[in-house]
C-alpha cells in the first residue's frame, strides 16, 4: 500500500499551469503526434484549420466535462465504450450546428467531421485525465489541449495556405463578423508598400508590371503531398532545437567534467612538486 | 450493373484515391506500426477484414433503417458502436475458433477500433455511393467493393513503407529530420508519385 | 410511435456493444497467443500508445 501511494503521488499543478501546457510543452500535435489525420486533411487553408479546431475545442471541453461527472458511476470494464458514447453524442451535436451555420465548412471538412469521434486526442484525454480528476480540472486541462490542438492547426494552415497562394483569407468558410471574403494578409501588400516607398524617392518611378505572387505561389502545399512535407519541416524545426539543446546539455556536462579533471590532475601535480621539493 | 463498375471502384479506392497518401485516414498506423514488413502485412491484413465487414454492416443499417426511419443524423453515433462491437465480435471469434488467425492478428484489433480509416470509409460510402433510389445489392456490391480497394491500398502503403524504413533505419539522416520528419517526407514523395494517377479513371 | 426509433436504435446499440465488449473479456486468451502488452500505456489511447511509445516490436 505504502509504495503504491508513493507511486501514484499526484503533483498539484496551477490552473494556469494547467490551461498553459497543451499550447508549447504537451501540444498533442507537435510533441505527441495526436490527431495527425486531421492535421494533415484539413489544413490546406487557414480557415478550415480554424474551424477544425474550434470544434474540436467544443467537443473535447464537453466530453471532459460529462465524464469527468459521471466517472464515479461507470463500471470500471465498460469505461472506454461510454466513452466513445458519450464523445459520438458531442460530436452528432457539433454536426448538426454546422451543417446550420456553416454548410461550407461542413462540406469542406466533409469525412473529418464525424471523424472527430476517433480523434485520439479526445479519447486520449478521457481516459488518461477526465476519468481521475474533478470537473473544474478536466475542463481546463480540455480547453488548454483543444486550444493547443487548434494552434498547431492554424500554424499548419497557415503556413499552407500561404506558400500555395501568397495570402490568407478570411470569410470563405467561416461566415461570422465578415460580409464577403477579405484578405488578412497578402504578400502583394508588401511588395506595393516597397514600390511605394521607392517611389518617394525624387527621380525614381517604379512599377510592378502587373506582377502578383500568386503567379508565383506553390499550388502543390494546398494538395495532399504538400500537406506531408509542410508537416515534416514543422517537426524538423522542432526536433532541430531539441537536439541542439541536448548537444548543449551534453557540451557542458563534458567541459564540466574536463575542468573536474583539468583541477584534480593540478592538485596531483603540485603535489609531486611538493614531494620533490621536500627531499 | 457490370462487372467493370466494381473493377473501377476496387481500382480508384486502392490507386487513385489511396486511403492514405490521398485521404489522410491511418496515419497513425501508417506512422507507428509499420516499423517491420511481418507487422505491417498483419496490420494491414485486419484493417481489411475489419473495413470490408464494418462497410458492409453500415451501408446496410443506413440503407435499411436510418433511411426509411428518416432519422440518418445519428449515423455517427450508429456506426462507431457498430464498428466497435464488430471489432469485439470478430476478436471473440478468432479467439474461440482460429487460434493461428488470432496469433496472427492479434493484437492489432484492439488498435482498430479508434483506425479513422474504418469509420472513415463507412461514412465516405454514405457520402459518395448511397443515393435514395439505388437498389440495397447494387450499393451494398458497391460499398464493399471501395472497402476491398480501401483494405488493399492501406496493405500496398503500409508494405512498401515498412521496406523503406528498413532502409531508412540504416542510411545517414540528418539529427534534425531523424523519426517522424523523414517519414513524412517519404511519404510526401509517395504522395506525389500517386498524384500522377489522378484522372486515369 | 416513431419518435421513438432512435432512442432504441442507439439503447439496443449501446446494449449489443456492452455485450461484446464484456464477452470478448470473459473469453479467456489461448495460451499460446499471449502477447505481453504494457497495459498502463495500452489503454490510453489505442490508436498510438502502444505503437510509438509502447512500441509493439
Amino acid at each position: 500500500m505504502g509504495v503504491k501511494d508513493k507511486v501514484i503521488k499526484v503533483i498539484k499543478v496551477s490552473n494556469k499551469e494547467n490551461f498553459l501546457k497543451g499550447f508549447v510543452k504537451e501540444n498533442p500535435i507537435f510533441v505527441f503526434l495526436l490527431g495527425m489525420c486531421p492535421a494533415l486533411a484539413v489544413t490546406s487553408t487557414f480557415e478550415t484549420s480554424l474551424g477544425m479546431g474550434l470544434l474540436v475545442v467544443f467537443v473535447l471541453t464537453s466530453s471532459n466535462i460529462v465524464i469527468s461527472l459521471i466517472r464515479n458511476y461507470i463500471p470500471n470494464d465498460v469505461r472506454t465504450p461510454s466513452y466513445i458514447v458519450v464523445i459520438a453524442t458531442f460530436v452528432t451535436i457539433v454536426r448538426m450546428f454546422t451543417e446550420r451555420y456553416s454548410p461550407d465548412l461542413y462540406t469542406a471538412l466533409g469525412v473529418f467531421l464525424p471523424l472527430i469521434v476517433v480523434n485520439c486526442l479526445i479519447l486520449g484525454r478521457a481516459e488518461a485525465y477526465a476519468s481521475k480528476n474533478k470537473v473544474l480540472d478536466s475542463a481546463i486541462d480540455g480547453l488548454g489541449m483543444g486550444l493547443g490542438f487548434t494552434f498547431a492547426l492554424v500554424v499548419i494552415g497557415i503556413m499552407r495556405e500561404f506558400l500555395a497562394t501568397g495570402g490568407i483569407m478570411y470569410g470563405n468558410y467561416l461566415p461570422f463578423l465578415v460580409d464577403a471574403p477579405i484578405y488578412l494578409f497578402n504578400f502583394d501588400w508588401i511588395i506595393n508598400g516597397f514600390v511605394y516607398l521607392l517611389n518617394l524617392i525624387p527621380f525614381i518611378s517604379f512599377t510592378t508590371n502587373g506582377f502578383t505572387i500568386s503567379d508565383y505561389s506553390l499550388a502543390m502545399f494546398s494538395l495532399p503531398p504538400g500537406a506531408f512535407i509542410s508537416l515534416a519541416i514543422i517537426l524538423a524545426g522542432i526536433q532541430f532545437k531539441k537536439v541542439r539543446k541536448e548537444e548543449k546539455l551534453a557540451a557542458e556536462k563534458k567541459a564540466f567534467i574536463a575542468e573536474k579533471k583539468r583541477i584534480a590532475l593540478e592538485k596531483k601535480k603540485a603535489a609531486a612538486l611538493k614531494k620533490v621539493g621536500e627531499n | 450493373m457490370s462487372w467493370t463498375l466494381f473493377a473501377t471502384a476496387i481500382i480508384s479506392a486502392m490507386l487513385i484515391n489511396n486511403v492514405i497518401l490521398m485521404q489522410f485516414l491511418g496515419i497513425c498506423p501508417f506512422l507507428g506500426v509499420s516499423k517491420r514488413s511481418s507487422s505491417a502485412i498483419g496490420m494491414s491484413g485486419a484493417v481489411l477484414f475489419v473495413m470490408v465487414i464494418a462497410s458492409a454492416v453500415t451501408y446496410t443499417i443506413y440503407d435499411l433503417v436510418l433511411h426509411p426511419f428518416d432519422i440518418p443524423y445519428i449515423s455517427t453515433i450508429a456506426f462507431i458502436l457498430v464498428i466497435a462491437s464488430l471489432v469485439q465480435l470478430v476478436e471473440i471469434i478468432l479467439k474461440r475458433y482460429s487460434k493461428s488467425l488470432y496469433k496472427s492478428l492479434g493484437i492489432y484489433l484492439p488498435l482498430i477500433t479508434t483506425n479513422c480509416a474504418i469509420l472513415g470509409v463507412s461514412e465516405g460510402n454514405i457520402t459518395n455511393i448511397w443515393t435514395a433510389n439505388m437498389p440495397y445489392w447494387n450499393g451494398l456490391g458497391l460499398a464493399v467493393a471501395t472497402a476491398v480497394g480501401t483494405g488493399l491500398g492501406f496493405g500496398l502503403i503500409i508494405f512498401a513503407f515498412s521496406s523503406i524504413r528498413e532502409r531508412l533505419d540504416s542510411s545517414n539522416v540528418p539529427k534534425a529530420w531523424k523519426g517522424v520528419p523523414i517519414s513524412l517526407v517519404v511519404a510526401g514523395i509517395m504522395s506525389l508519385a500517386f498524384f500522377g494517377l489522378v484522372g486515369v479513371i | 410511435m416513431k419518435d421513438f426509433v432512435p432512442y432504441i436504435m442507439i439503447a439496443s446499440l449501446v446494449v449489443v456493444y456492452m455485450l461484446a465488449y464484456l464477452l470478448n473479456k470473459k473469453t479467456p486468451i489461448p495460451e499460446e497467443c499471449k502477447i505481453e502488452l504494457d497495459e498502463e500505456t495500452c489503454t490510453a489511447c489505442h490508436n498510438f500508445s502502444c505503437t510509438h511509445h509502447g512500441d509493439v516490436e
